[in-house]
């Protein structure tokens, strides 16, 4: 069995897609968590704004809107690495609907409160 | 080695990060974070990628097909990105920390090319 | 404000990028014609600009200072290496033609002097700017040109032999216009003036040089202090040229056109020859000082970006890249000199693509100024994060305002 091979760096901005083949949004931040020395990923974060995220981590305007204590709202899901499928790098796929996907909720790093 | 259990984003904390060899020296940045896909297990962080080669790809455009033919032409490792496995990293931090020693990567060649030249010019 | 002798050796970075990158060719060409043709009236706009650029000086020292990252390191880290590579390019195209106008000052203040043309001084200016920094390290740098930046003071010393009426200097102050016809130029200039005083570069520099100073988190309070007295040095010296400017060519009804009337309005105020002599020293001082630091700044901006071996207390050997940089760039920038391009025009050319930048060259301070992982409990607050935006915000207004102003009322 081949080990095949894919990269964050190219990952980084793609648009995915769910099962359904609806959008869900741009690959902004791929988690890993470290086990005996190894890091594994755990979670893909698709936001609905895209790679300006990679500026920001969120999208620009309520990131202002967040620095000035004006409020925030941030758009986006969770993917666990077990629902996502890299065959083609180019074009990462959700293997299930948007429906079962947890969304981004606000405290959860790296959308951690200012 | 980075402790057990904790959790690392990879573009956030990782990609774009300053490399910095066994003495604290910089030698580029993490231009490429490879990870090996497995079937029914998450996927593996394996390498770091360093250099002109890794950053062609990431150019869009005739900007990118210059860059990786410049690479080929005079780079270090002649066209072929130059990898670090994840198992030389010893910490990752606002730098990313290498078990390596610079002087003996290519991420140093042109440093050490350039240098003997700058060293024939009085003052340096 | 009382100052240990350490702090004192330490405001000397504050005060080398004050007389670097805040007081240099363009501000001398753009306090001086507002002067001459607005008397007092623009004393508000530099009041202006300084507290623009106090205020990111601090910041970009103090993200230094905390992280031990300078600035252009963490923007390629937390912006990504699409964002380096369209600022980095920008940087040089702009920084080149800074430099260039920089090394102009040099060769017109060497005019002066001696009476030979500009163009011959062009390569010496270069050679000079360039063996400095060949075989200095930033410490002497910092000291020598903080030192020689107190001949500027000669301008302070002028403005005030030549009693300007305090109130009229108050009005200068309040926010206002230009009253009566000629808004359009009133405003161009006061565009010009923030332009040439708000350049990014000496915010790479002022960043990277806290690093080189080997500055910590025990540095932030003396920063904030740097900042100030450092700005507020280059921005008394700005205003002693406009006032000197205002006093001795508006009533006379002479506009400035170049250089030497400069040097007439210091010789008339300082009495005898002894003025022209000071300002052509304080000219070439404060260019060289501008051209160091541009030079400096550019190759900042590509080694820290790439992850390079980088720092002017280095000898060049153990920074080969990073000394080939600026060496290449000064090669570039002597040519249009050499060629003959006017020393002025290229400086408002400059100074127009720099104010188009700032935009894009501020942003990054409001993502980098909050990321608590560079600076832990010393991010912005509200207050800082508000002059962020506002300078932004200034920034887009220059940005789109400068050339069709530059048409319409240059």
């Amino acid at each position: 069995m081949s080990a095949r091979e894919a990269h964050v760096e190219l990952l980084l901005g793609r648009v995915v897609h769910d099962a359904a083949g609806r959008r869900l949004g741009r690959l902004e931040e791929i988690r890993a968590v470290a086990h005996g020395g190894e890091l594994f990923v755990s979670q893909y974060l698709v936001g609905r704004y895209g790679i300006a995220a990679r500026l920001t981590t969120e999208s620009l305007l309520p990131r202002v809107a967040h620095l000035l204590r004006l409020g925030t709202r941030r758009d986006g899901y969770v993917i666990p690495w077990s629902w996502m499928d890299l065959s083609d790098p180019e074009h990462p796929r959700c293997t299930r609907p948007m429906e079962d996907l947890p969304g981004i909720a606000d405290d959860q790093p790296p959308y951690r409160p200012l | 080695m980075i402790e057990e259990g904790r959790r690392v984003d990879l573009v956030g904390e990782v990609l774009d990060q300053q490399l910095r060899d066994f003495i604290g020296r910089p030698m580029g940045n993490v231009d490429g974070l490879v990870l090996e896909l497995r079937e029914g297990e998450p996927p593996r962080v394996s390498h770091v990628e360093t250099g002109g080669v890794t950053l062609a790809r990431r150019l869009r455009g005739p900007l990118g097909g210059w860059l990786a033919a410049a690479a080929r032409r005079w780079g270090a490792t002649r066209g072929e990105p130059f990898r670090i496995p994840w198992s030389r990293v010893k910490e990752v931090g606002l730098n990313v920390d290498l078990d390596l020693d610079a002087d003996a990567t290519p991420a140093w060649y042109w440093e050490h090319r350039l240098g003997r030249i700058v060293a024939r010019i009085p003052g340096s | 404000m009382k100052l240990t002798p350490k702090q004192l050796v330490e405001v000397a970075l504050g005060v080398l990028t004050s007389v670097g990158g805040y007081l240099d060719v363009g501000a001398v060409a753009t306090t001086a014609q507002s002067g001459a043709e607005f008397g007092f009236r623009h004393l508000w706009v530099l009041g202006l600009g300084t507290l623009v650029v106090v205020f990111l000086v601090e910041m970009a020292g103090r993200f230094a200072a905390v992280s031990g990252h300078p600035l252009r390191t963490a923007m390629r880290e937390r912006l990504g290496f699409n964002f380096f590579v369209a600022t980095c390019t920008a940087e040089m195209v702009v920084g080149t033609l800074v430099l260039a106008s920089e090394i102009g000052g040099i060769a017109l203040a060497l005019q002066l002097v001696t009476g030979i043309a500009y163009r011959w001084w062009a390569l010496p200016a270069g050679l000079l700017v360039w063996a400095l920094l060949w075989n200095g390290t930033f410490g002497v740098l910092e000291k020598g040109v903080a030192l020689l930046g107190l001949v500027t003071l000669a301008f302070v010393v002028a403005a005030v032999k030549l009693h300007p009426a305090p109130g009229a200097v108050a009005r200068g102050l309040i926010p206002g216009g230009g009253g009566g016809g000629g808004a359009a130029h009133y405003w161009f200039i006061a565009v010009a003036i923030l332009g040439a005083l708000i350049s990014p570069y000496l915010f790479w520099f002022y960043s990277a040089g806290a690093v080189e100073d080997h500055w910590d988190e025990g540095h932030v309070a003396t920063n904030r202090m740097v900042a100030v007295v450092g700005m507020g040095f280059g921005s008394v010296v700005a205003a002693g040229v406009l006032i000197v400017s205002a006093m001795v060519f508006l009533p006379r009804g002479i506009v400035v056109d170049d250089y030497a009337q400069v040097a007439l309005g210091l010789t008339t105020a300082l009495e005898g020859s002894r003025g022209f002599y000071l300002f052509a020293a304080s000219l070439g001082v404060a260019c060289l000082g501008a051209a160091l630091e541009a030079s400096l700044a550019m190759a900042y901006v590509v080694a820290q970006g790439l992850g390079w071996v980088w720092g002017e207390s280095l000898r060049p050997r153990r920074a080969a890249r990073f000394s080939l940089v600026y060496t290449g760039a000064l090669l570039v920038a002597v040519v249009p000199m050499l060629l003959g391009v006017d020393p002025l025009a290229l400086t408002v050319f400059s100074m127009a693509l720099t104010a188009v930048m700032l935009p894009i060259a501020i942003f990054p301070f409001l993502v980098l100024m909050n990321d608590e992982r560079y600076l832990g409990r010393h991010r912005n607050g509200r207050l800082s994060n508000a002059v962020v935006i506002g300078v932004i915000a200034l920034g887009f207004v220059l940005a789109v305002v400068t050339i069709p102003l530059q048409l319409a009322g240059g």
